[in-house]
């Protein structure tokens, strides 16, 4: 199972590489929920970098595009040196028809956040010979395993981070800075929550990017107990610090790098960055409400 | 030929959508279908609703909409085989699961779920490549947006003209499932959404406003011809949970809309198709993405926005000619010396004042109050079943 983070600054690449596989940047123009937004130099950049780490760098175009993004992509992407990208995550199919136009399908890994949660559909686009997907995030241990056993290409799965629950199109933000009459200075901060009125003890972080609003859970989701468990399946655990920072990175790369919970960082993270960790949906069964 | 298509949560509904104008109505089973608290079909009431629908040559459609996780993939094939033989038109689903299974072991047709979120024409193409007929699209697309990839695609469209707005991408929002235990993508979204919030930066609120992400309704009276010139084949009505008289103004609205516009080829005034959607309840409505992105307009900051409507007093059961007694259904307060006007299933309108009133048994009554109870009025001119009666 290799060990795959992203990153806030280019400068920190080495620093990282020593616990990680291989790293994630992206663009706000195509990606989404970044730690930072990289200019195509920047990410010509990290390939250079990363190829002297002998590392992997993976590209994010994770938004959903209308035609006329599509239109525009094909010109970005086709400026950048794509065949050194270990591969490219994306969240809408329409992408996928682009870069399976361009013969890069095997780059691709697909993850739309939610949608695969059985192990049929988590395998419907093997037959496209695309790289791999991302196994949903609000399942069971047990499910992840059961369909990491049949998997037909490569698993990716967010090992660690704040996971995305929401996602909106609208400048949700904006539009109540607005109806305040007020300027927007929070667009793109990483240092936003919000507080549901009966769940005070549950601060929900919250981003508002070029693609849109969206949503996390207040809890950090932390796999590091399982890796025993998940190296039997999961291909790329992917260690996402978005809200935090490389130091962040750095100290929870080490620990899952040496496979070792260590009680005293873990506390020390918590209270530096104001966070609980627990192990999101590993152990809680979500109802079919029409069933339950 | 555009299809007007309505929600319904039960038989009842089912047969209104389709006597006030809807040309299909789509339906939950009580398998593999979100909306679990909508009042979901059973393979009887299928048989029973494709046979009434049928007959006035219309179309139902099931929606087997969830995305499943490994424990609810039994009984999918024997489930479709089921509504093939029950003479379902098509199903619509967001799984590649259900999807392929309904392709392999029946003859179905499989619309895309907007679960899927398909918001471009590449993504259109990928799905009716897969053998998807139609596709739903994404709410997120504005009508310029819209037009620009119906060509782009062999797929047939289908957009939301009216009703609830997803905030999220729908079938990617786990809002729900976070916060309630309640899988959104599975029939239990608690509509988290559309809570109140406080926004804080660093802990400390940035507003004494509280935040909400909730939005005002759709509705797209003014975009009906654009979307018919774009080449749009479905428009669609979302609302499964809603009530009769809500689906019968509604759907009844959008029907002389569309049938005015292809008959004049244009609408000079919107207004009266706005006062008669109105009558359907007063919830606050916008554009949704139709005009472009969604802005304060749209928006929702007072969650009380809601207001259950008193309008609808009673749905007429029966008619007799002879005698100018209708037997209705009471379904809100009114009282003998009311002004009510009778909205018919073809959508015209009449009125009366209301003079005498009988229950059951024939006793005189002054003021109607018991939800449900039958009564026998006077209407001086001839009533349909299923016409409704509303206060003036």
């Amino acid at each position: 199972m290799k060990i795959l983070s992203t990153v806030f600054q280019l400068n920190n690449l080495e620093k990282l590489s020593a616990h990680a596989d291989g790293f994630l940047v992206g663009s706000e123009d195509f990606g989404t929920r970044l730690t930072k937004s990289f200019s195509k130099d920047e990410i010509v950049e990290a390939l250079k970098i990363t190829k002297k780490l002998n590392k992997s760098l993976f590209l994010l175009c994770n938004q959903m595009f209308t035609d006329q993004m599509l239109e525009t992509y094909k010109l970005w992407i086709e400026d950048l040196p794509v065949n050194d990208f270990a591969g490219i995550v994306i969240a809408d199919l329409g992408v996928y028809r682009l870069l399976d136009s361009m013969g890069l399908s095997n780059k691709i890994i697909y993850n739309p956040e939610t949608l695969l949660a059985n192990v049929y559909d988590f395998n419907f686009l093997a037959k496209y010979h695309i790289l791999g997907v991302y196994i949903a995030k609000e399942i069971t241990l047990d499910d992840v395993i059961t369909i990491g056993k049949d998997k037909k290409h490569q698993m990716f799965m967010v090992g660690q981070g704040h996971l995305n629950m929401f996602y909106s199109k609208r400048q949700l933000i904006d539009t109540f800075m607005t109806y305040q009459e007020s300027q927007n200075p929070f667009h793109n901060l990483q240092d936003l929550k919000i507080v549901e009125e009966n769940r005070k003890e549950d601060p929900y972080p919250i981003l508002e990017d070029r693609a849109g609003t969206h949503v996390f859970r207040s809890q950090m989701f932390s796999s590091l107990n399982h890796l025993e468990e998940l190296k039997k399946c999961v291909d790329y655990l992917v260690i996402d610090t978005l809200f935090k920072d490389d130091d962040y990175a750095l100290e929870v790369l080490k620990m899952y790098h040496e496979e070792k919970e260590d009680l005293n960082i873990i506390h020390q993270l918590e209270e530096k960055y104001n966070e609980v960790w627990d192990e999101g949906f590993f152990y809680k069964k979500t109802i079919y409400q029409h069933k339950g | 030929m555009i299809e007007l298509l309505a929600p319904a949560g039960d038989l009842e509904k089912l047969k209104i959508a389709l006597m006030y104008g809807a040309d299909a109505v789509f339906i939950g089973g009580q398998n593999f279908s979100l909306r679990a608290r909508a009042s979901n079909f059973t393979l009887d009431d299928i048989l029973e609703a494709t046979t009434f629908a049928h007959a006035k040559n219309k179309k139902i459609y099931i929606t087997t909409n969830i995305i499943p996780h490994n424990e609810d993939l039994d009984g999918l094939i024997e489930y479709l085989k089921a509504l093939e033989e029950r003479h379902v038109d098509a199903i619509i689903s967001a799984s590649p699961f259900i999807i392929d299974m309904a392709l392999k072991h029946t003859k179905l047709e499989v619309h895309l779920s907007t679960q899927q979120s398909a918001t471009n024409a590449d993504a259109a193409n990928f799905w009716f490549d897969y053998g998807v007929k139609r596709i739903v699209l994404a709410r997120e697309l504005d009508k310029y947006q819209i037009k620009k990839l119906i060509p782009k695609t062999n797929a047939d469209i289908e957009v939301f003209i009216h009703g609830g707005m997803c905030m999220s991408y729908s079938g990617r929002c786990s809002l729900s499932n976070n916060m309630t235990d309640r899988d959104a993508n599975r029939g239990g979204c608690a509509h988290s959404c559309r809570w109140s919030y406080e926004l804080t930066q660093n802990g400390v609120a940035v507003s004494e406003q509280m935040f909400s992400m909730s939005s005002k309704d759709l509705e797209a009276l003014e975009q009906i011809p654009f979307l018919i010139e774009a080449g749009v084949k479905s428009l669609k009505i979302e609302g499964r949970m809603k009530s009769l008289h809500y689906i019968a103004t509604v759907v009844s609205t959008y029907r002389n809309l569309i049938d005015t516009y292809l008959d004049k080829g244009e609408i000079i005034d919107f207004e009266p198709f706005l006062i008669e959607l109105q009558k359907a309840e007063n919830r606050l409505t916008s554009h949704g993405y139709l005009e472009g992105l969604p802005g304060i307009d749209q928006q929702l900051f007072d969650k009380k926005s809601e207001q259950p409507s008193q309008l609808f007093i009673g749905l007429v059961k029966d008619y007799d000619d002879k005698t100018q007694i209708a037997t209705i259904e009471q379904r809100n307060y009114f009282e003998v010396g009311y002004d009510i006007e009778i909205f018919h299933p073809s959508g015209t309108e009449d009125s009366f004042i209301l003079k005498e009133m009988t229950d059951e048994n024939g006793e005189a009554l002054d003021v109607a109050r018991h939800p449900k109870q039958i009564l026998k009025i006077k209407v001086p001119f001839h009533v349909e079943p299923y016409a409704m009666l509303r206060k003036k």
